[in-house]
């Protein structure tokens, strides 16, 4: 089907994609190419659209049609397990409604996997206690999801999403409501998983600072439209920042790795 | 590095699970057809020959408590497999069968066919459980009619509530029918809405046991789905469950298992909170072990209540619908509390 497919050497690519939930578009004519094992950060302020790009091209939101391709084929021509093995999405981490337990939740990524009716086997269990181990949670394998820290749940998340072994990770804000240590923690284990696996990672992010230090490559969202994007020393520019953020800002540059730090100007 | 010992759902774990239940099941009915007013004589019910007319302890035995204890077993099964399904799709642990307004919209039907005298048998089935089926029926396509999925998602809170407006809507009617008739009628509306399962045929329960096999079959075919579902709908879309298509056939299945039972029974309450409550709190929240094991706890908790029904004051009875009201009450009490020194509500 010559229709259903955007031939790009691009991993994921959007294209012209228009989104609304009612009436206003949350996201107006993207077209962005995302390569195999980039390490991509997007950012912009609060109600740019960040999330609902991520959903879109995690399948979490149903895609308009000939808008988003996964391996020059359009999303929603994937049977959702098949996505699922390819693409995962990585909510925020929350309290859940039941107590199930962080070897359950990991356990959980292998869906894609299993038949109906079927138990996880000793390869599912081999599957989940490596990626346990990778993201340091394999002591709390029997504790209960909600009784661990904010941190730890981030974790036990990606853990979930390493066992699902796709190609992309996409992560909705990741770090945005840990301290810095975990913050650190969580964005040092994706590093690894990027070059080490060369799995794909997107981050939806709001701390600047981060986002320059780990992500090689920055999308800058603004009302819906990308506003531009690039390596982190383009994107993140005094006069960039101040027409998107809409607030005066100082640029600081950490010398020994290069990264960037963004402050207002005055408060 | 520690050593990677956790306790797992495994083949044999659930073997184990179901085990426990369905032998807990199967003391239940073999002690409770010998509890009751009168004592009676296994031996002597059980000896060959039996001439219905003249042997009283097999009358008692199948003709009076044998038909009734299956009625509980069925009954008891099916809420409390449709409470945890509700609980697992609506992700709240206070929901029940009855919470999306089959059971009400299943006593309208009733108390119609109550207030026009409709009172002969179809099929080996009394009219009576014909017209609350159909209410239950109504009611689903009514609920199910007011929610539209929108961008993937099934906006199960919009359910809830054209469930819970479905339940006063058809508590109103039923207060009202109720109010314009006669004392005959009366006695038997307010009969009807207790719940019961006095029966005494085998028939009825043979009629339904088809569609509550292939029902909770169903359910069972989808308990992992609906395991990732009651852990988060997004996070279940992204590890490749067909959440709306999972939402559909466990709300429907479900609700056409609880109108079902419903129509026989009555509208038997707490049942379908009680049972996946206990169940959960011994095995977890994963439905695969759940979902049967509430089942044959569901029918061990039905008959017990019933058996209570039938002795407490006898040699008059008490409906079971209001044993398990009395049981449910302040069991709900205690969950709140529970909840809340958790930290939950």
């Amino acid at each position: 089907m010559t229709t259903a497919t955007h031939t790009s050497s691009a991993m994921i690519a959007t294209k012209g994609l228009t989104f609304a939930y009612a009436e206003d578009p949350v996201l107006r004519d993207v077209s962005l190419n995302f390569q195999a094992g980039e390490f991509t950060g997007v950012i912009g302020p609060n109600g740019s659209g960040k999330s609902t790009l991520l959903k879109l091209i995690g399948g979490i939101l149903p895609s308009p049609s000939e808008t988003v391709f996964f391996k020059n084929r359009e999303l929603n021509r994937y049977r959702k397990k098949d996505l699922a093995i390819s693409i995962a999405w990585i909510p925020q981490e929350k309290q859940i409604a039941f107590s199930f337990k962080v070897i359950d939740i990991v356990l959980m990524g292998r869906h894609p996997y299993l038949s109906p009716l079927s138990f996880e086997g000793e390869d599912d269990y081999q599957i989940a206690q490596a990626a346990m181990k990778q993201t340091q949670v394999l002591e709390f394998a029997d504790r209960s999801f909600n009784e661990i820290s904010g941190g730890e749940k981030q974790r036990v998340m990606i853990a979930s999403a390493i066992s699902q072994k796709p190609e992309v990770m996409l992560l909705d804000e990741p770090t945005s409501a840990l301290d810095i240590k975990y913050q650190i923690e969580i964005l040092n284990i994706l590093r690894q998983l990027n070059e080490r696996e060369n799995k794909s990672l997107i981050l939806a992010m709001h701390d600047l600072h981060l986002a320059s230090k780990f992500c090689k490559r920055l999308v800058l969202l603004k009302e819906g439209q990308v506003f531009c994007e690039g390596p982190p020393a383009e994107v993140l520019q005094k006069e960039i920042l101040e027409e998107v953020y809409e607030v005066k800002v100082k640029i600081f540059k950490d010398d020994e790795d290069g990264s960037l730090l963004v402050v207002p100007e005055r408060l | 590095m520690s050593e990677f010992n956790p306790s797992i759902m495994s083949s044999r774990k659930f073997a184990t699970g179901i085990g426990v239940f369905f032998l807990i099941f199967l003391a239940t009915l073999i002690i409770t057809p010998l509890i009751g007013p009168t004592s009676i004589d296994l031996g002597k019910a059980l000896s060959g020959g039996i001439d219905a007319a003249d042997n009283v302890d097999a009358n008692i035995l199948f003709l009076a408590r044998l038909p009734r204890i299956f009625l509980g077993a069925v009954t008891g099964a099916a809420l409390s497999v449709t409470g945890a399904v509700f609980q697992a799709l609506l992700r709240n642990d206070l929901a029940a069968p009855f919470t999306l307004g089959v059971s009400s919209g299943a006593s309208f039907g009733a108390v119609i066919a109550i207030s026009l005298n409709l009172n002969f048998t179809f099929l080996g089935i009394s009219t009576l459980s014909i017209a609350a089926f159909a209410g239950a029926l109504g009611t689903m396509y009514l609920v199910f009619g007011l929610v539209k999925t929108r961008h993937g998602d099934f906006p199960t809170s919009i359910l809830l509530l054209a469930g819970v407006t479905a339940n006063f809507f058809f508590a109103s009617m039923v207060m009202f029918i109720h109010y314009m008739s006669d004392f005959t009628q009366s006695f038997q509306i307010v009969r009807w809405l207790m719940g019961g399962l006095d029966i005494t045929d085998y028939q009825t329960v043979w009629s339904i046991c088809p569609l509550l096999v292939l029902g909770i079959g169903g359910l069972i075919y989808v308990s992992r789905d609906l395991n990732l579902i009651s852990a988060g709908v997004q996070s279940a879309m992204s590890r490749g469950v067909d959440v709306v298509r999972t939402q559909k056939i466990g709300f429907i299945l479900a609700s056409l298992i609880t109108g079902t039972v419903v129509a026989i029974s009555g509208p038997i309450g707490f049942v379908g909170l009680i049972v996946p409550h206990i169940v959960r709190l011994l095995v977890g929240p994963d439905l695969r072990l759940l979902i049967p094991g509430s089942m044959f706890f569901g029918a061990s908790f039905l008959i017990l209540c019933d058996t209570v029904g039938r002795t407490l004051i006898a040699p008059a009875e008490i409906p079971v619908g209001v044993i398990t009201a009395m049981l449910g009450g302040p069991f709900f009490v205690w969950l709140l509390k529970r909840q809340h020194k958790r930290g939950k509500v």
